[in-house]
C-alpha cells in the first residue's frame, strides 16, 4: 500500500495562507477534536499563549481524497524560487480540446485572482496550456 | 467539491529522482497512454525529439489514492530550503509512541539506503 503524504508550507502568516488554499482547492480548515467549538478554544484550554495561536493551520479536502495540507509559521520570506510546486487540474487534460481547456483555465485564473493570487503569465507548448501563478506568499504553482 | 492537483518537483535528473519518490512512497512509474507499450514508444510516436526523453518523469499511487508527482528537467540546482515540502506518514495518531518511533527509524533508514540524506 502506497504511503499517505501531507503538504507542507512554510508561510509567514499560516492563517491568512491556508485561507488561500482553501479557496484555492475546495478545502475546508481541519476541524478541532469534538470536544472543542473551535481551534481558540482548544488553544485556550491548552494553555497555548495568544501569539502562537497562528503558527499553525491544517487544511483538509472535505471529501476525504486529497492529502492534508500544513502550514507553518517561518520567519523567513521566499528567497528563491521553490523546487516542488502544485498543479492545479482544472482543464479536463488531454481528452479534452485546447480551446476549451483554455477558456476552463483562463477562467479559474480569474477565480484565483480574486482570492489573492497572482498570474506569472500564460504558458502554451505543443497542445499544452497552462498558467503559471503566485500564491499570497509568493509561492508558485500552475493552472492546467 | 476539491480541485484535485498534482504536486511537481524540479529535477536535474527527472527519471533517478522519481524512482526514489516511487520507493519512498509505495508509487509506481505512471504506465504509457493506452496503444503504447513504452514511454520511448509513445514519444516516438507523437515526435518528442530524443534529447527531450528526460525531460519529464511521473510516477503515481497504484491504489488511486495520493496525488500523482511529476518531476520536470531544470537546468539550475537547488539554491534555498524550500518553503513547500512533502511530510511521509508512516504511523497513524493512534499508534503508542514507542512504535512510532520505530516505524520512523524503520522508514527513515529505507529512505537513506534508497538515497536519501
Amino acid at each position: 500500500m502506497a504511503r499517505t503524504i501531507q503538504i507542507v508550507f512554510d508561510a509567514n502568516d499560516p492563517a491568512r495562507l491556508g485561507d488561500f488554499w482553501i479557496e484555492a482547492l475546495g478545502y475546508v480548515l481541519q476541524p478541532p477534536s469534538p470536544d472543542f467549538e473551535s481551534w481558540d478554544a482548544w488553544a485556550t484550554s491548552m494553555g497555548i499563549p495568544d501569539e502562537n495561536w497562528n503558527d499553525a493551520q491544517a487544511i483538509v479536502d472535505p471529501d476525504g481524497n486529497g492529502p492534508r495540507f500544513f502550514i507553518q509559521r517561518v520567519p523567513e520570506g521566499e528567497s528563491a524560487k521553490n523546487r516542488v510546486h502544485l498543479d492545479i487540474a482544472v482543464g479536463g487534460g488531454p481528452g479534452t480540446p485546447l480551446d476549451e481547456r483554455r477558456s476552463v483555465v483562463d477562467a479559474e485564473v480569474e477565480r484565483l485572482t480574486g482570492v489573492g493570487a497572482s498570474v506569472a503569465g500564460p504558458v502554451a507548448q505543443r497542445d499544452e496550456y497552462w498558467v503559471v501563478m503566485h500564491d499570497r506568499e509568493g509561492n508558485e504553482f500552475c493552472v492546467h | 467539491m476539491s480541485l484535485g492537483f498534482q504536486v511537481t518537483f524540479d529535477a536535474s535528473d527527472p527519471a533517478g529522482l522519481a524512482r526514489f519518490w516511487a520507493k519512498a512512497l509505495g508509487y509506481i512509474e505512471q504506465p504509457p497512454p493506452p496503444g503504447h507499450e513504452t514511454w520511448e514508444e509513445f514519444a516516438r510516436a507523437v515526435g518528442i525529439p530524443e534529447e527531450d526523453w528526460d525531460n519529464l518523469a511521473a510516477i503515481v499511487d497504484p491504489d488511486g489514492d495520493g496525488p500523482r508527482l511529476l518531476f520536470q528537467k531544470v537546468p539550475e540546482g537547488k539554491t534555498a530550503k524550500n518553503r513547500v515540502h512533502l511530510d511521509v506518514n508512516v504511523a497513524r495518531r493512534e499508534t503508542p509512541e514507542d512504535e512510532r518511533h520505530a516505524l520512523v527509524e524503520r522508514k527513515v533508514a529505507e529512505l537513506v539506503a534508497a538515497g536519501a540524506s
